[in-house]
């Protein structure tokens, strides 16, 4: 089972989007998903069209309850979600109340190795005790950036923070809700970016079809796969296949027998 | 009620279609249509089902360029994890590393893979959705056509397939419950293994190479004796196609064994055919007997071939990789003789004459003079007989006897387990089986005894061809020499095992056994 952390201290950046998007080409490759919501905000929940509650949510983060008893398999074959709940906003009282809390969430997610090749976290904005936990149940951490000098600022932020906490997960960036017609996005996007953080080439462009999703309810790989910004999903996605181990296409597809 | 679960199929009226499903699920805004997708899907088995014995099913399922290998319990759960493989497997060493691999090669062991029914299958997918117009419930509505070799592939009734979506296992509950009380929609199982094999004419174990013949002690000798030699006939002839094919050894193998339990049931059950009968056909299947012998030699050398290397010191092993290309070699051209011969028009016209004359209604010449007597008389006599024979053979058998006396106890030893096993139905199960285990075992340690023999001088005979001209056929020559010595080696702990395995077959309990069985019953 790989982790990925879809993060950044900003909020607005397409996290969600990205999370919900690479969860669902994971599924359709073959891959057992799952899309843990981690923002109280709800908004992977929602886009997924499951109900933003978790019955008994503090007994499960604080490891008495179950994490399979509160999934929910979604509208797409191997894509499961472990909905937001509300209760998330005090995670961080939670974790800090138990011990080793900075390893809550990889020994949650741990029991669920048999059940999913792939966990994506879609975390929320912060940089807290919560963001520390899942830096340290991460395989990868992938980071939507828009191309903006206050977001690289923000990058490096994040990569002193990590650097200072010892925490060696690779960290991705990529570029989110890039407008080609603004010279800026231009500029950065051409620009050279911290060596401590790989980038990849592809970038993900302001579009309406991501805004639709709320419309939709669906991932924009779902309902406008060929559009700009599906392909672009589609794209980043190959792209990480390529430089996180043990994404390869599954060998389970489904069949009646 | 009928009771229902949230993962159900149900066999399908013809006349419902998706639209129609739709409809019964509350309309559009309540069911839709997912994607549909082809599948074809193949059961597989040794030809003498050992996957079906451990109670397994082997299936390959294929779909758009991906195959998926499936190892199921009999109710269709997964009991490894299923393996990537496109290829259509046959040898169980063949397949890829993985659980499901060491757990179908422990079973089949020398036995090969073999298609069993092939199904096509086309799926339309549907979802069940809630309030939020999501998918709560998945449905596959599935066409199978099975393939059949002979004839029009044969339909398998249409179906509905529940799949619950996880966290919403009462919305799947209900929808069972829907079809099972309201439309009676009647269940089918989850593993279309059973439904699968009946259309293409087969029925899981329909084949052994144990002799099952149900016979009443009663029945005449005659009855009884046509009735062992009609199932030994019908082995026969379903190991002919696969031992020409070349399948696996192991069709060679229930060939020969069938080949000679037939001239023992020929000629151990006494005055009981018209004599001119035993007489033509004990020479005939004696012929065919020996047509066999050579391929069946080899074979079981190439079997053994990897025990007898690991025997070797390590640095030897290696070579008898000579030998065994020779070997291979002339397994290879022997293989085509056989083939020649079970296929020559002489063989299929003796074969079939023999069926015919076992199932005509009445066999030519006078029938012998025990016919008529009941079966369980006339077994209990004959086993009594050749028990009594195997026994005084054995006790005289000292240290030094010549090697031709085991031989012959070996012979006598298989006549009495073949009458044994002919009439096994008429006896008490438990006693036989008792009784059973030390012969079986004393049968192995004379075979082993007269395999070691039979080897040694062979490869003795093979050295000869051996290339002695370059350094890598000296190093052959010395090993063979090296397996010579540890067949001969492995002779002698047989031979000194024997008495032992005497005793225990020779022991007062078996000999009470032996006599309250048959001695007393063939009176």
């Amino acid at each position: 089972m790989r982790v990925l952390g879809i993060y950044n201290i900003k909020g607005g950046v397409g996290k969600t989007a990205a999370a919900v998007n690479i969860g669902h080409l994971a599924a359709a490759d073959g891959l057992r998903t799952l899309i843990w919501d981690l923002d109280p905000q709800g908004a992977a929940t929602f886009y997924l069209r499951v109900k933003p509650k978790v019955r008994g949510s503090k007994r499960m983060l604080l490891g008495k309850r179950d994490l399979s008893d509160v999934l929910k398999g979604t509208d797409y074959p191997h894509l499961d979600l472990l909905p937001a709940d509300f209760s998330y906003r005090n995670m961080d009282l939670l974790f800090g109340g138990t011990k080793k809390p900075t390893t809550r969430l990889r020994r949650l997610l741990r029991p669920l190795a048999a059940q999913y090749d792939l966990v994506v976290l879609d975390c929320p904005p912060s940089i807290s005790l919560v963001s520390e936990n899942i830096f340290r149940a991460v395989d990868a951490l992938l980071l939507p950036t828009i191309p903006t000098p206050l977001s690289l600022r923000t990058l490096e932020q994040l990569l002193d923070f990590m650097a200072g906490h010892d925490l060696g997960s690779p960290v991705l960036t990529f570029y989110s809700m890039v407008d080609r017609r603004k010279q800026l996005h231009q500029d950065v996007v051409a620009s050279p970016v911290d060596a401590r953080c790989g980038v990849l080439s592809t970038t993900i462009p302001y579009a309406s079809e991501v805004e639709r999703m709320g419309l939709e309810r669906r991932p924009v790989t779902a309902f406008a796969a060929c559009s700009m910004a599906g392909r672009s999903y589609q794209a980043l996605w190959t792209e990480l296949k390529s430089q996180v181990a043990g994404l390869q296409p599954g060998a389970v597809f489904d069949s009646p027998y | 009620m009928n009771s229902a679960s949230p993962s159900d199929s149900f066999l399908l009226p013809d006349d419902v279609d998706v639209e129609r499903l739709i409809e019964l699920f509350g309309g559009p805004g309540c069911c839709c249509q997912g994607h549909s997708a082809d599948f074809s899907l193949c059961y597989f088995d040794s030809f003498d089902w050992r996957l079906n014995s451990a109670g397994l099913r082997l299936l390959q399922v294929t779909s758009d360029g991906s195959a998926v290998l499936r190892l199921q319990s009999a109710d269709g759960e997964q009991v490894v994890e299923p393996l990537q493989s496109v290829a259509e497997p046959a040898w169980p060493a063949d397949l890829p590393d993985s659980d499901l691999r060491l757990r179908v090669s422990s079973l089949l062991e020398m036995r090969v893979l073999l298609p069993l029914a092939r199904v096509q299958i086309e799926s339309i997918g549907l979802a069940l959705l809630n309030e939020d117009a999501k998918t709560v419930v998945r449905l596959q509505l599935l066409s199978l056509l099975c393939d059949s070799p002979d004839r029009e592939s044969i339909a398998l009734g249409p179906r509905l397939r529940l799949i619950p979506v996880r966290g919403y296992t009462a919305e799947s509950q209900r929808a069972a419950d829907f079809l099972a009380n309201e439309m009676v929609w009647p269940k089918v199982p989850p593993c279309l293994f059973e439904e699968a094999l009946t259309a293409v004419d087969r029925a899981p174990g329909d084949y052994s190479s144990k002799l099952k013949v149900a016979l009443r002690p009663k029945q005449t000798a005659l009855e009884a004796q046509r009735e062992i030699l009609r199932a030994l006939s019908l082995t026969i002839e379903r190991n002919i196609p696969g031992t020409r094919a070349d399948l696996d050894s192991e069709f060679l193998h229930d060939l020969r064994v069938a080949i000679r339990r037939t001239r023992s049931a020929l000629t151990q059950i006494k005055l009981v055919l018209p004599e001119p009968v035993v007489k033509e056909y004990q020479q005939r299947f004696a012929r065919l007997g020996q047509v066999t012998g050579p391929t069946r030699d080899l074979d079981v050398f190439l079997l053994e071939l990897p025990g007898l290397r690991a025997a070797l010191p390590p640095a030897m092993a290696a070579d008898l990789d000579a030998l065994e290309v020779h070997v291979r070699k002339a397994q290879r051209s022997e293989q085509r003789r056989l083939k020649r011969r079970l296929g020559s028009p002489a063989t299929g016209a003796m074969v079939q004459a023999w069926r015919e004359l076992l199932d005509a209604p009445r066999l030519p010449g006078e029938p012998g003079a025990l016919s008529s007597l009941p079966v369980a008389q006339l077994a209990s006599q004959q086993i009594w007989r050749m028990y009594k024979r195997v026994r005084k053979a054995g006790r005289a058998i000292q240290p030094d006897s010549p090697a031709e006396a085991l031989h012959q106890l070996r012979k006598d030893c298989k006549k009495l387990r073949y009458l044994i096993e002919f009439f096994r139905d008429i006896y008490p199960a438990k006693p036989l089986k008792r009784m059973l285990r030390p012969l079986k075992d004393l049968l192995d340690c004379l075979g082993q005894f007269q395999d070691r023999e039979l080897q040694a001088e062979w490869l003795e005979g093979l050295s000869a061809e051996l290339d002695r001209s370059d350094p890598q056929g000296r190093r052959s020559l010395m090993a063979t020499g090296a397996l010579v010595a540890h067949l001969l080696r492995d002779q002698h702990l047989a031979r000194e095992r024997f008495a032992e395995r005497f005793a225990r077959f020779d022991a007062a309990d078996s000999h009470v056994l032996y006599r309250r069985l048959f001695r007393d019953r063939g009176a």
